[in-house]
Parts: structure tokens; sequence; C-alpha cells
């Protein structure tokens, strides 16, 4: 199996927010499979951190869970985008875009020419 | 974070906790749901895919693999962790330990009888060191003596008191003396402790009445009507609590006195002063020195040390003779706390450190317990760690293992440490210093929680930091059941029994010398035969008994208690022990002083009656009368100093009522167990006038409480308004004399004793976990044919190594801490040879009785079982 990567500290609750975004309400698996799909395989998903991260936004309100049936008839908790969520996903992209442009400007760095 | 977003996640997480105290169970359930779900759908994808059920299964499984984990991260971000995790904690810990019932019990017993001694200590030390006083910033309350000498009196002269009262600025001072008094009840005259005291007394101690007012200044002036203060419990007792009692009299010594107010309970002891009366200081004749006790309080701002200095600058010295010098007396200021419980401390505080090292060696083989625990359930722990439990949660579960244990063994060790504290105040109330205040309290109880906590972390510590070392991997792999866990952990059990065996030869030690000094002292020759001794204090009142017929009362109740069954001869005398005897001083034609002589009146007989040895000469008779010429007898030791050439006998002396014939020459008998006789006098109490208050010393070859019983029926016979007379046992005296020896002898024997045993149980321990470790060597060697008996002599070197090197250590401790002993031996040297001589040695054989039982199990491993049990 080639390396895979492993997911930053504090990027996975906004990976979380945005999937719901994009895909509305999905179960735990669901978001398991849909992050390492939109990695395109690279991102290797530890899911002993995956249900705490989804404990916790659930806890600070951005997301809410609700036990429903799944496609084939059995019993999971979805998961849902609140308001709340949806203006902390706002937030976190625009601190996000501005880390990755602070980022990207260090890499356009050129050696100046004494 | 905002300060309101943090607001409302604190409010949802303690909703959180909440319904999780509610229903735990539920939560979990739910929590288990969703990650099964998780599970089947990672299943259901795998299937489609292509994959066979099992390979399906198998690859969700191992997706899956940190399950456990997050099961754990959830629970722990769910509730308030702390709370949570411990009772979760608590529920595995007790499911643990229910598991293996003997090793349980034995760490329960083994804590319970640490944590119990330890209280019973600590409950001693927090009464007599912590807070021996009753009176309000305890602290600030001195006594004050003089000295003679450096040789503290415990008294003050009147003088010197007169000029520290008129000029001291650094405190505020007060007198007492103690008498006693008879109060007139329904159910008879009664015979009770008090003291008389000057107006500040009361100001000084700072206690507030229960009732009415204190003793003050209104009372001081002669003319004041007499009035006394009762204790609660004489109050009580004597007249039904009478809450109106204030302002009413009460007959006390045939008078008619004023109750001016109640002290309340704690003020006083059930054995202590039960009545106080105003104490009015006349000045004293010419020539003529009184002593009383001296309390004080420091002002605001002044220290113990400015009041001392204050003191001696203020009272010019007052010169004493003594043969061939002249002494100075000085004034001392200590706190009363020091006073009273100054020579308490010091063997308390050595038996409490030495209580503290035994609940240490405890909590080593509890240690050691444990260690081969962690050993046995290795596999078990290395189970959980492969299946994602954290190795902190399970450092964790060993600490509630342990607080689970200590906790048990505390309630258990209370219950212990409340029969210790009774047997202390059974086996020397005096060491126990105010025995009504020696109980359970708060500052036990938090004592005790501490002392449990404390040993929790000692024995748990060690195996939950070497819990999460094992490697996974190795022991999974290795397949057997108790794996060793290696050579670290040994070599801390090792290290932990060498270090119990030393400390164990210096309690060994400190013990040993205290018994040598306790053998010492109860091996004294006190100069009389105590046994069927008993000593009558006999208290006349002065208006019935006033104009000289205490003489004829004295001799009718002699003459009749002579007749009594069993008595084999009476004699007036001062008690020995008592320390009553007084002293004199003549004057020469040129007015000049003689040294004092201590002198204490006796009566015909008083030699005989105590057993005391009349080495040349006769003791008084019948013949020597208030007519005859004055006679005295003197001890050997005033025989020697007088007439350093002998024959004492017949030559006269200044006696203390003039020229005396010496008719005889006694053996000398100790005025106290542990003080060196001295020389004394011996008056004819007949010739001096037989006073009010007189001793009867009882011989008696009958049973003791039968003449008791007699003794006080002769004398309400003679006459029933006096009350009972106080009987003392000699036998009893000096038992309590020397119980505060038998106190240190005792206690600190059985600690000792106790030390030495569960360190060869720490010993024992080890070696035996040795050979079970190698039973499986060991049965190879014995299957290609070892000599048993070197294997013996192989596991039996281990323990000798181990037992050297304690006792090794263990000397070179009791080296050090034997100072400390110094001034708690009695005629025996800190380096007491047979003491050790003795202890290493008891040590030695206790370790060689450890280690041959183990060592001898060796030898019987039976090689088919040993290779069949992997």
């Amino acid at each position: 199996m080639a390396e895979k990567l492993e997911v930053w500290q504090g990027t996975l609750s906004l990976m979380v927010l945005r999937t719901l975004e994009v895909l509305g309400p999905l179960h735990g698996y669901g978001i398991a499979r849909r992050i390492e799909e939109t990695s395109g395989n690279r991102l290797a998903l530890n899911y002993g951190t995956l249900y705490p991260a989804l404990l916790k936004l659930e806890q600070e309100g951005f997301i809410r869970g609700e036990w429903r049936a799944s496609e084939n008839n059995r019993r999971a908790k979805y998961y849902a985008l609140t308001a709340a969520g949806r203006k902390q996903l706002a937030r976190e992209a625009r601190d996000w875009r501005q880390t990755a442009d602070v980022i990207a400007e260090f890499f356009a760095m050129r050696p100046e020419s004494a | 974070m905002s300060a309101l977003s943090l607001v409302r996640v604190v409010r949802r997480r303690l909703a959180a906790a909440l319904r999780e105290v509610l229903a735990s169970g539920r939560e979990d359930d739910e929590l288990r749901e969703e990650l099964e779900s998780h599970l089947a759908m990672h299943i259901e994808d795998n299937l489609r895919r292509g994959m066979s059920p099992d390979e399906a299964r198998r690859a969700a499984l191992l997706a899956a693999g940190g399950l456990t984990l997050a099961a754990e991260s959830v629970r722990a971000r769910r509730g308030l962790p702390l709370v949570e995790n411990l009772a979760r904690d608590v529920r595995y810990a007790w499911r643990a330990l229910r598991a293996r019932p003997g090793f349980a019990a034995a760490v329960v017993l083994t804590l319970a009888l640490g944590i119990g001694a330890n209280a019973a200590m600590f409950t001693v030390v927090n009464a007599v060191v912590l807070h021996p006083l009753p009176y309000p910033q305890p602290g600030r309350v001195v006594s004050l003596s003089d000295a003679d000498n450096g040789d503290d009196l415990g008294v003050m002269d009147d003088h010197t008191y007169a000029v520290l009262t008129a000029s001291a600025r650094t405190m505020q001072l007060a007198a007492y003396w103690s008498d006693s008094h008879v109060l007139r009840t329904r159910s008879g005259p009664e015979e009770l402790a008090g003291l008389a005291v000057t107006s500040a007394y009361f100001g000084i101690l700072g206690v507030r009445p229960l009732l009415g007012r204190y003793i003050d200044a209104r009372d001081s002036s002669a003319s004041a009507p007499p009035a006394v203060v009762l204790s609660e419990q004489l109050w009580r007792r004597a007249l039904d609590a009478d809450p109106s009692i204030v302002g009413r009299t009460i007959t006390l010594d045939d008078e008619a006195v004023t109750v001016t107010g109640v002290m309340p309970a704690r003020f006083t002891t059930s054995t202590g002063p039960q009545l106080w009366v105003p104490f009015h200081i006349r000045p004293s004749p010419p020539g003529v020195t009184r002593y009383w006790f001296v309390v004080g309080r420091l002002r605001d701002g002044a220290t113990l040390q400015r009041a001392a200095f204050e003191a001696r600058a203020l009272v010019s010295p007052i010169p004493v003779y003594r043969p061939g010098e002249t002494s100075r007396m000085t004034p001392v200021v200590m706190t009363l706390a020091d006073r009273r419980y100054g020579e308490q401390r010091k063997p308390l505080l050595l038996l409490w450190g030495a209580v503290i090292v035994l609940l240490l060696i405890a909590c080593a083989n509890l240690a050691n317990l444990t260690l081969v625990r962690v050993a046995a359930r290795q596999r078990e722990f290395a189970v959980r760690l492969a299946l994602g439990g954290g190795r902190w949660s399970l450092a964790r579960l060993l600490l509630s293992e342990a607080l689970l244990l200590s906790v048990a063994g505390a309630v258990l060790g209370l219950l212990v440490s409340v029969a210790l504290v009774s047997y202390f105040v059974h086996l020397s109330p005096a060491s126990v210093g105010n025995p009504d205040a020696v109980h359970l309290d708060a500052a036990v109880l938090v004592f005790t929680i501490g002392v449990a906590l404390a040993s929790a972390v000692a024995v748990g510590l060690a195996p939950a930091l070497l819990a999460g070392r094992g490697d996974v991997a190795r022991v999974l792999s290795s397949g057997t059941p108790r794996a060793s866990i290696g050579g670290r952990q040994h070599a801390l059990r090792q290290a932990l029994v060498v270090w119990q065996l030393a400390t164990a030869l210096v309690l060994l030690t400190g013990a040993g010398l205290v018994a040598h000094s306790f053998w010492r002292v109860t091996s004294i020759d006190l100069g009389f035969r105590p046994d069927g001794l008993l000593s009558v204090a006999v208290r006349l009142p002065r208006s019935t008994y006033g104009g000289g017929s205490a003489g004829p009362y004295h001799q009718e109740l002699m003459a009749r208690l002579r007749r009594v069954p069993g008595v084999m001869s009476v004699a007036l005398g001062v008690p020995p022990l008592s320390g009553l005897s007084g002293s004199y001083s003549t004057s020469d034609s040129t007015g000049h002083l003689s040294a004092p002589i201590d002198e204490a009146q006796v009566g015909p007989g008083f030699f005989k009656t105590i057993g005391a040895h009349i080495v040349q000469g006769r003791e008084f008779d019948s013949t020597d009368t208030p007519g005859t010429p004055l006679v005295v007898v003197v001890n050997t030791l005033l025989a020697r100093r007088l007439f350093p050439e002998g024959n004492a006998v017949g030559r006269t002396m200044a006696g203390p009522s003039g020229r005396a014939r010496i008719v005889g020459v006694v053996s000398a008998v100790r005025p106290q167990v542990e003080g060196s006789a001295s020389p004394l006098l011996y008056p004819d109490v007949g010739q001096q006038g037989i006073g009010r208050y007189e001793h009867l010393l009882v011989r008696t070859g009958g049973p003791v409480e039968a003449t008791e019983r007699a003794i006080v029926q002769v004398a309400r016979a003679i006459d029933p308004r006096l009350p009972p007379p106080a009987i003392q046992r000699m036998d009893q005296v000096v038992a309590r004399a020397v119980a505060p020896r038998a106190f240190v002898f005792v206690l600190l024997s059985l600690f000792a004793g106790v030390a030495a045993l569960l360190a060869a149980i720490g010993l024992y321990g080890v070696l035996s976990r040795v050979v079970t470790e190698r039973t499986r060597e060991i049965g190879i060697r014995i299957a290609l044919g070892a000599d048993p008996g070197r294997l013996t002599r192989a596991v039996l070197q281990q323990g000798i190594v181990l037992a050297a090197l304690g006792t090794t250590l263990g000397v070179l401790g009791a080296i050090a801490a034997v100072r400390v002993m110094r001034s708690l031996v009695y005629d025996t040297s800190v380096y007491d040879p047979w003491t050790w001589a003795a202890g290493p040695l008891l040590l030695v054989l206790v370790s060689l009785l450890a280690s041959y039982v183990p060592a001898r199990r060796a030898t019987r491993v039976d090689p088919i079982v040993a290779l069949r049990q992997e």
C-alpha cells in the first residue's frame, strides 16, 4: 500500500464541515469514505479520530446528529450542518485560504541576486 | 473560541455528563451502535467490491483497529472526564480485585495495621504535641519557675513573683497552688482536687465561663465573701447541673461558700482540678520563702525570648547555700505546653517516626506484591494494549486498584486505631497527655485519608509505571501465561527488600536500647518493697480537729487498722516516691545558715512497714514520746556526709527543732524511681507533733482490695463526717512511674517486630518469585541430574546476599539514627553491645528462615510438571 498522508490536526473538522455542506446529511462511515475519495485516497483517515471529532463538532453545535435508516435499511446516525456550522465553515475556509496564501508567498520567493 | 461559545460548550458538556450519570448505559449503547453500523457498512462495501465474506470482515476490522481507543476517547470527551473516569476505573478495579480475594485480603489487612497504627499515633501526637492546651492562643501562655543552678524547680519563690508581677512589661502573671477541699454532697462528704488562684489566673488562660463569672479582682480582697468556681464535670455530677447555681452557696470544708461561676468541661480534665478558690497572697515572714506555680500570658508584640530576657534582667539572683558552693536561682520562662508535655513529646515523636517507617515498609511489601501481580497479568495488559487501550488508562487502572485497597485499609485502620488508642491510654495515661482529649477528630480523619492516598500512590505507582513498559509483541508471542517482566523489575524488588531489611534493623536497634533501659529501670532497687504496701492520705478539717486532737485520731485509726485481718504493720510517715519531703537549714551563733538538709517525718515502725533495711541501730518505737529527748534516724548517705569516719549512731546533730541524738541508720530510699537517692534525715513525727494532714503506710499480707475496703470502713466508723481517705497502692505508684518507659518499650518493640516480620516476608516473596520464574530451568536441570543441594544453596545464597546488604546498611543507618535515642535511654549506652549484637543476629536468622523455605521448594520441582507447564 502506498504511503498515505496523515490528516493534519484541525483540518479534519474543516473537511467534515465542507463534506456535509456539499453532500448534505451523511453518516460517519459515509463521511469517512467521502473524505478519503475526495483526497484521491491519498489521505488515511483514522477512525479513532473521526468519531471524537464528530462528537466535538456536535457538542460545539456546528453539526447535529440524528438516527435514521440508511440507503439499505440499516440504522445509522446521520450528521447535518447547522446554521452555526455554516458560519464556522466560512470562517475556517477564510482562515485556511489566508494561511495557504501566506505559505504560497513563501514558496514564491526567489533568491535575490546581490 | 469566544467566551460565549465556551460557555455553550461547558453547558452542553455538563448536560452530557448529567445524562451520563443518569443513563450511562444508554449512551454507551448508542456509541457502540454507531461504531457497529460503521463496521457493517464497511463490510457491505467490501462485499460489493467482490471480497469473500471472511476477507471483507477481516479488512473492515483491520481498518477499524482503533475502535476501542475511539470509544474511550469519545467517552472521555463526552462526560466530565474526571468523575466519569474515576467511577469507571473503580468499577474495573473492583472487578479485578474480586477475582483475587486472597491478594486483596492480604493487602487490606497489611494496610489496616499500618494505617491504623499511624492514625493511633497521630491521634496522640495531635492531642499532646499539636493541640496540647484548651486555651485560646495557647502558644502565648507561659509557665514560670526558678532554676537552681540550672535545675528547674517547677515553682517560683514569692520574692521573684512579686518583682515580676510589679515590673514585667512583656507578660501578665498569676500564681496558683493546688489544694483539696471537702464538699458536702447528698451521698456524703467528698474530697476534691482544687486550685487556689490569684485574680488574674482566669483572664490569662482566656477561657470563658459556662455560667456566671470566674474569679477576678472583685474576689481578691481579704474582706470579699468566700467564692468558688466549679468545673462543669463537678456541677453536673454533684449538683445535678442546676442552672441557677450561680449566687447560691455550697458547703465547702464546713464553710458556706458562694458559687460565682462554672467553667466548661474542656477547661480541666476528669483527674484535674474540679474547683477554684481565690488565692490571697500575704507577704511571707522574714526568713521564710514560699513557692507557688506561676503562669502568664505574653502581651501583644512580646516574644518568649524577650520575656525570658526581661525576667532574668529584673530578678537579682538569690543566693542559696550548699556545702562548698553558692548557687544562684534564675527565673525560667517556657510555654505552658512545654512545661506540661515537654517530656512526653520526644518519645511520642520517636514512636510516630517509627510507625511511619513501619507503614513505608508495609507499602514496600505491597508494592512488591503488586509487582508480582503485574508480572502475572502481563498478558492481560498486553492484550489491553494491543486492543488499543491507552498506557495511561492501564496505569490508572492499577492506581485505582491500589486506591480501592487503601481506602478499605483506611476504614479498617480507623477501627484498629480506636482500639490502639484505648490500649495506649490503658498502658500509660501519662504518655498521652490528657486522656480526655485523645480521641478521633477531624484532624485525625484528614490525616488518615492523607496516609491512605499516599500509600495508594506508593503501592500503585511503581507497578503503574512498569505496566506500560512491556513489549506487547514479545509477551503475546511467548505464549506463557506468566511471562517475566524482566531484569529492571527484579532489581527494583531486590532494592526494596534491602531497604526494608535495613530500616527494620534501625527500628530493632532502637527497640533494643529502649528494652534494655526498661529492664534496667524495672530492676532498680528502690530501697523499699512496694508490693502489698498501701499509702493512705488522711486530711482532718480544722473545724473539728483543730486544737491538737489530730494525734489521738491517728493513733485510734492505726490501732483499729492493726486489727484488720491481713494487715501486718501500720505506721505514720511520708510515703516513698511521693516527693513530699521537706528541707531545713539551721543557723549558728553568727546567724550563718547551714546548707539545707532534706527531711521526712516518720513514726514508729515506718521502716519495717515500707520494707527498708535498717543498717545500724534501731528505728523509732513507743519509748520515743514528746517528753523524751529528741531522736532522729539518718539514711546512709547523710550518715556518711555528717560522720565520714562512721559510727553515726549515738552521736548528736542539729535537727529541725534542736539538737537530736541519732538512734539509727537506714539504707537510702529513692525519692523517684529514676532519681538517685540523696542524704535524708528522718525526725520522729510523734515528737515533732502529729498534724491534721498525715499519711499512713499499711503493709498487708492479704488481698489488697479487701484491705483497701477495710481501711475505708474503719475510717468511716471513727468519724462518718470525713470523706473516705485517698488510698494508693505503692506497686501501682511504681508502675505509673515506669509506665511512660513501658509505653515506649512495648510500642517500639511491637513496631520493630512487625517491621522485621514484614521485611522477612518481603525477602521470602522475592526469592519465591525467583524460584517460580525459574521453575522450567530448574526442572530441566533436575531432569539432567543436577544436585538438588546445589540448587538450594544457590537460592539461599541470594537470600544471604540480600540479608547481608540489608544488615550492613541497617547498621550504618542505626549509627546515624542512634543519637536521637540518647535522652531516651536509662543507664544504658546507645552503643550497648547486647543490642548491637542481638538486632543484626535476629534479622539474619529471620532472613535465613525466609530464604530457606523457597530454597527447599526449588529442590522439590517435579521436572515433568515443570516442563508441561508451557
